[in-house]
């Protein structure tokens, strides 16, 4: 199997998860990871194993309207099996009538099994100011 | 990939994790540095929101270094490795903070992820993300 090849299925996985997003589709979000892959959400809890469908469907209707997510700045390592990507992820929709934009740093980790790439870890976060106060650094940009 | 060689590759890398953290509470820069690629990308837990390049990785140990001296704790509390032939990745857990800290709550507080590749028969780190889940 060509290089070539695993990233064009890779970069289908993000297209696929991408529309699901903004068409509120839970089960093809959740289908996208791993039963067991490791979540390391923006929010806590601190990590969660597997991506659950009713916890997804839960979270989409928080939202009014599509969920746009697009990335910058993807850097896409790959073997015939195994996959790792580090990416600036923005995040657009609305919540309580009000736009909301954030960025945060993503890498995920993506195995091949039966011939389908999935994703066994989904790392998102923001930076911390580390100046005593601990805020979440939501105001940087890449 | 036989099950011989992965099994192999998975411990290497452990025990990679394992000397590098290591090196960290030893505030041993040259052993926190060893096994990362020139091109590295970090994400660290303060800004900026990437550091990139084994220089500015070695910058972001400083501060880190001065706080732990302070009495920090950097211990890797559970650590999971998954490789492949070329590529592999970690994902760990660690306490981090200071003992009093650490006294009030005890649960591990840092996520680390971390993506490394084999060049000329030799893991090494390609990405480093470190962060704390935020209540936004």
């Amino acid at each position: 199997m060509s290089s070539t090849t695993d990233r064009a299925e890779i970069e289908a996985v993000f297209q696929h998860l991408a529309r699901a997003h903004a068409d509120h589709d839970a089960d093809a979000i959740a289908e996208s990871y791993a039963p067991d892959a490791v979540i390391y959400d923006l929010a806590p809890p601190l990590g969660r194993r597997g991506m659950s469908r009713d916890g997804v469907a839960a979270w989409l209707a928080g939202w009014e309207g599509p969920i746009l997510i697009d990335a910058r700045d993807v850097n896409l390592t790959v073997d015939g099996e195994l996959a790792f990507v580090s990416a600036f992820t923005r995040m657009r929709g609305r919540q309580g009538g009000e736009d909301q934009v954030m960025w945060y740093r993503s890498t995920i980790c993506l195995r091949k099994t039966s011939g389908r790439w999935r994703i066994i870890c989904d790392h998102a976060s923001v930076p911390f100011y580390m100046d005593g106060s601990y805020r979440a650094a939501v105001d940087l940009k890449p | 990939m036989t099950s011989n060689s992965q099994s192999r590759a998975k411990t290497e890398i452990r025990d990679l994790i394992e000397n590098w953290a290591k090196s960290v509470r030893n505030l041993d820069i040259e052993g926190a540095v060893a096994s990362h690629a020139e091109d590295m990308l970090m994400f660290d837990v303060p800004p900026p929101v990437q550091i990139r390049g084994i220089d500015g990785y070695r910058q972001t140990w400083s501060p880190f270094f001065d706080w732990l001296k302070t009495g920090g704790t950097f211990e890797i509390v559970w650590l999971d490795v998954t490789a492949g032939e070329d590529v592999a990745y970690a994902t760990a857990l660690l306490l981090c903070g200071k003992t009093d800290e650490l006294a009030t709550d005890p649960e591990p507080r840092l996520r680390l992820t971390v993506g490394l590749r084999k060049e000329a028969g030799r893991w090494i780190i390609a990405h480093e993300h470190h962060s704390f889940p935020s209540n936004l």
